[in-house]
């Protein structure tokens, strides 16, 4: 089930608020947990039992950490945790890839498993990576309810696309929350903000996106414009995916952290990613860049802490050797920041710091959007001119694209939001046109999921 | 229990609270719409049957369908439905797109719909991307070797090749006489393939193709008509010969369904009706009617399927006053629907077989009924599009 869509805000969304103010205080996570169940089972059934194991499994292993904390044996119980996680991750993701890696570089043929991937799994189980070693590190209590932990894995507000929040955020919130109507409003207010990202945004930049790809062989001007129609879509899809998630949770009366915070203002790579699926970036960093050394160590040590981090990255993104590249290619700008590149941008002016960053990421995106690197270094060599200038499909994308592209570019910058709070705080009048402009972009929301219009799911591989 | 939602309290923002009263009322009108107002059953407006009430199974819950069947019932019913589609182009096309429709996700890929200009929509063609074409050619031919019968293979193109002038400012448009040429280069030496490319481009006189619908429109099939005749070096019957009238003139086709638009000119449908005295009969499974048009369509929607009544597996047209008492075996595409009260001047026996529906040995109804030439009228899209490569299989 997706949030942009009509059955999940018209059905799932009233009935799961109503059930939930209505039952007593004590079963109110139960109330979540039995709803994020059948949220999850909505588009793969079978997965719910995987995904039940993941819950009762670490319940007992954080149980057992905490009861033996400090000792070898809790460290013993750490690390069975870690391994059953990751095997399952690596089962239901990367097998198939694994075999299909062996068998174009070996001689053989081995049967190559077709598993489809679980929904959200990487997330989930990052959360619950994040919950043994915040045991271990007595960071956190564990859970006693196995209703409360089963909320925080599987809480549907973030369960399929993150923000991925670490137990220890969320475990006080778990007992002891209050809703209000502040929060609630907020929350509301929140959700339509990722609707309108996510539903007149991301999935019109998709048709451009999608096109472009599909065509092959881009002009120049092509692929320019597929692959910043691209650039926006992700961004929109995703940060909307986490605005809808944060509003959600609001409602319920959690506050989840932010994911996204402009990214494509940034003034370097480095930046980029400090704006950029922020708790992604805080996962890696707290339980895998940190504990191997991080930037304590000898520089030689720190550059291959920052690969192996990247490259990680990467391929969290999916189960497909062109992620791994991209998580590469971040890793090489982001180690060229750490030993020289920063001195050299910050000598340069401010525009050209913004447009590095831009372009890096743009680039970036063409990496992670074509599964085929191959492919993907056609369009950035059409990029930079290595193809005809333009052709039709370049012009009519101008033209048909060019008004979106405009407004993509003005909303993914801080200038249309401070706009908007600025009307806000200008007094009745202003009060009165933004929240009917927010009104008016709902229903053009509507009438875009009404219309069947495209809504593609970009998550499915992560 | 306390009634829970006094928790609710506490100060908050007015926009905030606004907005988020606008989207809970919006939630609640169309919850309530969803729960008890009417529900229709087909759209006719898109030309399609709406869902209906889910049916709630162990078998469908496991195999996923309850799931697709309540989302869409949801997305088919929901309140104001017409007005929000329409909303929807209207804004599309006030953001500058001059194409709807599409989705690039699906496969075969999906081009949807140009605004052209004249109020014209066209489909929008694009490159091959499967195999499907190739291999319903290659049947195709395999087909008229088999069979060893003089075979006319007659492939129409879109009225977005034919009159590519019309198509919004630099559009791009795959060029459909690749296929053209690859059906060419595999004729055998039994297969006339018929040209269509220049007859059907020729805008000096009607216009060969509806405005909103996918199809040729009554002219441009007698165009398409004369061709294959010719091919088949029989004299067609004159155009003087037909009378063209005007049945309806509120034709709102497929192109439309797909970018519904209220300020959309309907097009025009003319039926051609043979001057001269002849007992034409169609014979669709058991029941025989004694006239080519199913004239309960110009009523609804749907107002093409006037023609035979739209795609059936197999239809007989037969004419005791034929010109010639050759026997044709047809396989098509609803493109030969319009085409067939022509043809059914100069065939003593006209076989249709649309081979979508058909899962029969065909090359055992060729033998049963003494068919003595074979044909395809096929749109070329649709031969890119669905494969009717199996079917052909048979013997």
């Amino acid at each position: 089930m997706i949030f942009s869509s009509l059955f999940f805000v018209f059905v799932f969304l009233p009935v799961v608020l109503a059930v939930y103010f209505l039952v007593p205080r004590r079963f109110k996570n139960l109330c979540l947990f039995l709803f994020s169940l059948l949220f999850y089972a909505w588009g793969e059934p079978v997965y719910v039992f995987l995904m039940l194991f993941t819950t009762g499994f670490d319940y007992i292993m954080g149980h057992f950490i905490e009861k033996y904390r400090g000792t070898a044996t809790s460290r013993v119980f750490l690390i069975f945790s870690i391994c059953v996680n990751l095997v399952l991750l690596g089962f239901f993701k990367y097998s198939s890839l694994l075999v299909q890696t062996v068998n174009s570089l070996s001689a053989l043929a081995l049967p190559v498993p077709e598993v489809a991937l679980p929904i959200g799994i990487s997330f989930y189980t990052f959360e619950s990576l994040s919950y043994n070693i915040d045991i271990y590190r007595g960071e956190a209590p564990a859970q006693r309810n196995i209703i409360d932990f089963g909320t925080y894995i599987a809480f549907f507000p973030h369960l399929v696309a993150g923000p991925i929040v670490r137990y220890e955020y969320l475990a006080d919130q778990l007992r002891n929350r209050q809703e209000s109507l502040e929060k609630f409003t907020a929350g509301g207010k929140r959700f339509l903000v990722g609707l309108f990202k996510k539903v007149l945004l991301a999935n019109n930049l998709a048709i451009l996106a999608d096109k472009v790809q599909y065509m092959g062989d881009p002009s120049t001007l092509s692929a320019w414009l597929g692959a910043i129609a691209f650039t926006f879509q992700i961004y929109f899809d995703f940060s909307g995916y986490s605005d809808m998630a944060i509003g959600l949770a609001g409602m319920f009366g959690f506050q989840i952290p932010e994911n996204f915070n402009y990214p494509y203002i940034s003034h370097s790579v480095s930046e980029f990613w400090r704006r950029w699926h922020i708790t992604l970036g805080s996962w890696f960093r707290e339980y895998v860049y940190i504990p191997m050394g991080g930037n304590r160590c000898s520089r030689l040590k720190n550059v291959r802490n920052l690969a192996v981090v990247w490259v990680l990255t990467g391929i969290w993104h999916g189960a497909s050797w062109n992620f791994a590249f991209w998580g590469a290619y971040y890793g090489f700008l982001i180690i060229c920041e750490k030993l020289f590149l920063q001195k050299w941008l910050d000598r340069i002016p401010r525009f050209f710091q913004w447009l590095y960053s831009f372009l890096a990421a743009v680039i970036g995106w063409v990496f992670f959007s074509y599964l085929d690197i191959r492919k993907a270094f056609g369009v950035v060599r059409a990029m930079f001119g290595f193809a005809p200038g333009a052709d039709n499909l370049g012009v009519y994308s101008l033209i048909t694209c060019g008004p979106l592209l405009i407004v993509a570019a003005l909303c993914s910058s801080t200038l249309v939001k401070s706009l908007a709070d600025k009307l806000r705080k200008s007094g009745t009048a202003g009060k009165i046109i933004w929240s009917a402009g927010f009104a008016c972009l709902l229903f053009l929301s509507l009438s875009f999921l009404v219309g069947n219009a495209y809504n593609p799911f970009l998550y499915f591989r992560f | 229990m306390k009634n829970h939602l006094l928790n609710l309290k506490g100060k908050c923002n007015p926009e905030n609270a606004f907005v988020t009263s606008v989207l809970f009322l919006t939630i609640l009108g169309g919850v309530l719409y969803l729960l008890f107002a009417p529900k229709i059953d087909f759209s006719e407006e898109e030309n399609r049957v709406l869902e209906s009430p889910p049916q709630f199974t162990a078998a469908s819950i496991a195999d996923g369908s309850f799931m697709k069947s309540i989302e869409n019932y949801v997305g088919d019913h929901f309140m104001l439905r017409k007005n929000f589609v329409e909303l929807n182009t209207r804004v599309q096309l006030l953001m500058g797109k001059r194409d709807l429709g599409s989705n690039y996700g699906r496969i075969p890929a999906e081009g949807g719909v140009y605004f052209g200009s004249d109020g014209h929509l066209y489909e929008v063609l694009l490159p091959n991307r499967t195999d499907i074409f190739a291999r319903n050619a290659a049947a195709i031919q395999l087909f008229a070797k088999k069979t060893g019968l003089p075979f006319y293979f007659v492939p129409v193109p879109s009225g977005a090749q034919m009159q590519g002038d019309r198509l919004p400012y630099a559009a791009p448009s795959h060029d459909q006489r690749e296929e053209f040429n690859v059906i060419k280069a595999g004729a055998g030496a039994n297969t006339t393939v018929v040209d269509l490319f220049d007859t059907l481009s020729d805008r000096t006189g009607n216009d060969y193709y509806y405005k909103t619908d996918h199809h040729w429109n009554t002219f441009g099939a007698f165009k398409g008509y004369e061709a294959l005749m010719t091919a088949m070096h029989i004299q067609p019957t004159a155009k003087e010969d037909f009378s063209f009238e005007k049945v309806s003139d509120s034709f709102l086709g497929t192109l439309y369904s797909k970018a519904i638009c209220s300020s959309q000119e309907p097009d025009i449908l003319y039926l051609p009706f043979y001057k001269k005295q002849a007992v034409i009969t169609q014979q669709t499974g058991k029941s025989t009617r004694s006239n080519l048009y199913w004239k309960e369509y110009l009523e609804k929607k749907d107002k093409y399927s006037v023609f035979l009544g739209g795609n059936h597996s197999v239809d007989v047209v037969k004419n005791p006053d034929a010109s010639t008492k050759k026997k044709l075996l047809l396989i098509k595409d609803s493109y030969a629907n319009s085409m067939i009260p022509f043809l059914s001047t100069n065939f003593s026996e006209i076989h249709i077989i649309d081979l979508r529906y058909y899962n029969q040995d065909i090359y055992k109804y060729i033998q049963q009924n003494g068919i003595t030439e074979t044909a395809a009228v096929y749109s070329i899209k649709q031969l890119c599009e669905v494969s009717v490569a199996n079917k052909l299989s048979a013997r």
